[in-house]
């Protein structure tokens, strides 16, 4: 039994319906990430989870419990803001001590319980200040610090690294991962920012229109995105669509209009009906010597329409019977002229079948 | 343009203010320490002597200070109700809350009179319910004053509670539920802490109303004296000037001393006065 399950919830602002059938399962003890493109419900599934949202259908079990409408103070779970939400009127040490008194401790147990919190998050001598005299960085710090001191069955993060600078994003999410993981504490964190999603997860679920379209492990998403939709989302630029697909063991082959195109079986077999193959742009490579060995199976011929220079390498929109391709190609050798003709190679094992 | 000169325009509101507030105001008060042409404090001797007037002054801080805190009780909860909606109710709630300001002074006290007379509605309503059995004794006496003062300056309470309360952002009180509050103490620790500045606006327009105010006093209270109508009777039905000089500058000065008890209160209360 998952510790979270959301089944087949639905959650709506009025008249307005933004998740329509969500359904999410989370073990104890991971960090799973929602991502998906802004507005998709990201935050509306997490202020669903932490009460602050009802859901309108469906059910909240937490440990075996329903949680459906059980108040959000009694819930016990921390929620970090992304506008950090700190109490201005309290210093840093009642921040951090607000759920602790509320929850009756003596004196010594909570000036104790806020010294180590504010050491892990490394805030030590902080504590007489108020949150105006912080920096966003200490804020967000202060926040987590917050929410991790009552010891919360369940940590929500909402976006809590957007408003810092990059280098403190990728020094945060690394203290973020440590702290979760030294506490063992379950943890659902949304980010528009996939690297961090990928690098932070046990998980990651992709959201679009209130749905989970996958959710897999960060690797398993990056290399086997299901939809067409995932696929985008996460930087597959190019499909192509086919008309049959015929499986020979665990290889496919999937013809098109202008050549056959092979490919492994990605895990989880799709069915008959998805014809998409997906590929990134720096997974194609580049031929522009034409003959024997550069044509047949898996390969198409173009003429490159643009060039763009994007620093690490240049991009080339190439122009083929199946439509346009993007494909990245090492800016160290000499860029290709507007108007080559060339042709490409999709490797089998980086060409991916989608819904 | 030089920035000094922006000032000028400043110079007619100045000129005016100067000539018919402050130089009015300084004749006044100086008056009162004169005696015969010679500067003395025997004025405000006797005065505080005086028991009747002792009675009055304080009757009118106590009188002040309930109406103060009565706003303040029923203001809390409607402007928290106010601040937390949104679009064309919101405006309705407004406007209706700062209607009794919009109705003459003179009528609403006439509409209190028929209510809580001694054959008003009320004792009407509470007999024929057998709730009581002799009729109350509730106009003229301080109690009506208060309603009346009461229903006369909450406006001013709503509406500066409500200017605080909306920069509160929801988040707030989330945060602090989700940390295990009740909506209850969430208000009480984090709501009503943030709200001190408005709180303190409001408290010190509607003390400041009430102490100085005259048509709702003299009409309700009966023989119930407050020190506006008492300054009025020494001025208009005594013809002694000087007296009312006196009893003026006594109510400046407790005006000043009640709002700088006031602002003291409120930086105890409200270290850091800000919102973020
Ligand atoms: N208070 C509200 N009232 C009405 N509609 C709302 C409200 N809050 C959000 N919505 C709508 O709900 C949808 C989902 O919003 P949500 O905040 O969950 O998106 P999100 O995935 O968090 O987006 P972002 O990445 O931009 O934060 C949006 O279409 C939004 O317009
Ligand atoms: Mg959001």
């Amino acid at each position: 039994m998952s510790l979270l399950s959301l089944n087949h919830v639905s959650v709506g602002y009025g008249q307005n319906t933004i998740l329509k059938d969500l359904n999410l399962n989370v073990e104890k003890g991971e960090l799973v990430s929602l991502l998906g493109p802004s507005g998709c419900g990201k935050t509306t599934t997490l202020r669903l989870i932490a009460g602050f949202l009802q859901a309108k259908t469906g059910q909240f079990l937490f440990n075996n419990k329903n949680y459906t409408r059980v108040p959000i103070n009694k819930r016990h779970f921390g929620f970090v803001f992304q506008n950090y939400a700190l109490f201005p009127h309290l210093t840093i040490f009642d921040n951090v001590a607000f759920g602790l008194r509320l929850r009756k401790m003596d004196k010594k147990t909570i000036e104790k319980k806020v010294r180590d919190i504010l050491q892990i998050v490394n805030l030590n001598g902080f504590e007489k200040r108020f949150p105006a005299e912080l920096s966003g960085g200490q804020r967000q710090r202060v926040a987590i610090a917050r929410a991790l001191v009552i010891e919360p069955d369940l940590l929500l993060f909402d976006e809590p690294l957007s408003n810092l600078d990059a280098n403190l994003r990728i020094a945060m999410r690394e203290e973020i991962r440590r702290i979760q993981q030294e506490l063992g504490i379950t943890a659902i964190y949304v980010s528009h920012d996939q690297e961090e999603c990928f690098s932070i997860s046990d998980k990651v679920a992709i959201l679009n229109h209130g749905m989970i379209e996958q959710i897999d492990q960060p690797k398993a998403i990056y290399q086997y995105p299901k939809t067409e939709f995932v696929a985008q989302f996460i930087g597959f630029k190019n499909f192509i669509t086919c008309t049959k697909r015929d499986i020979h063991g665990n290889e496919a082959v999937f013809s098109t209009t202008h050549g056959k195109f092979r490919t492994k079986m990605s895990p989880g077999t799709k069915s008959e009906t998805s014809l998409k193959l997906a590929i990134r742009p720096e997974d194609i490579e580049l031929y522009t010597d034409i003959h024997s060995d550069t044509t047949g199976e898996n390969f198409l011929t173009g003429q490159i329409q643009l060039s763009t220079f994007l620093g690490k390498s240049y991009q080339y929109k190439v122009l083929t019977p199946l439509g346009v391709f993007h494909v990245n190609c090492s800016s160290e050798t000499q860029p290709l002229a507007v108007g080559t003709t060339i042709n490409l190679f999709f490797p089998m094992d980086k060409l991916v079948n989608v819904d | 343009m030089k920035k000094n000169k922006a000032y000028l325009f400043l110079l007619p509101g100045l000129v005016f203010l100067l000539l018919f507030m402050i130089v009015p105001i300084i004749l006044t008060i100086s008056s009162t320490f004169k005696d015969q042409g010679q500067i003395s404090f025997n004025g405000y001797i006797e005065f505080f002597k005086n028991k009747y007037f002792i009675q009055v002054l304080m009757n009118t801080l106590k009188v002040s200070l309930m109406t103060t805190l009565l706003c303040i009780v029923i203001s809390l909860p409607v402007s928290y109700y106010i601040s937390r909606i949104h679009g064309r109710m919101k405006s309705v709630l407004i406007a209706l809350s700062v209607f009794p300001l919009l109705t003459s002074a003179i009528v609403r006290s006439f509409s209190w009179m028929i209510i809580l007379g001694k054959n008003g509605l009320l004792n009407e309503i509470l007999m024929n319910m057998h709730v009581i059995r002799e009729p109350l004794n509730v106009l003229y006496t301080p109690t009506s004053m208060i309603i009346g003062l009461v229903h006369l300056f909450l406006p001013l309470m709503i509406i500066s509670l409500v200017g605080v309360m909306e920069n509160i952002s929801d988040d707030l009180v989330q945060a602090a539920e989700s940390l295990g509050a009740s909506r209850f103490v969430a208000f009480r620790k984090i709501i009503f802490p943030l709200c001190v500045p408005g709180l303190i606006v409001g408290s010190i327009l509607v003390f400041v109303g009430s102490l100085t105010a005259y048509t709702t006093p003299a009409l309700l209270g009966g023989k119930q004296q407050v020190i506006s109508v008492y300054l009025y009777q020494n001025a208009m039905t005594l013809n002694d000037w000087h007296a009312a000089s006196i009893v003026a500058t006594i109510m400046v000065a407790v005006t000043f001393v009640i709002v700088g008890l006031m602002n003291l209160t409120a930086s105890k209360l409200n270290p850091r006065g800000e919102n973020s």
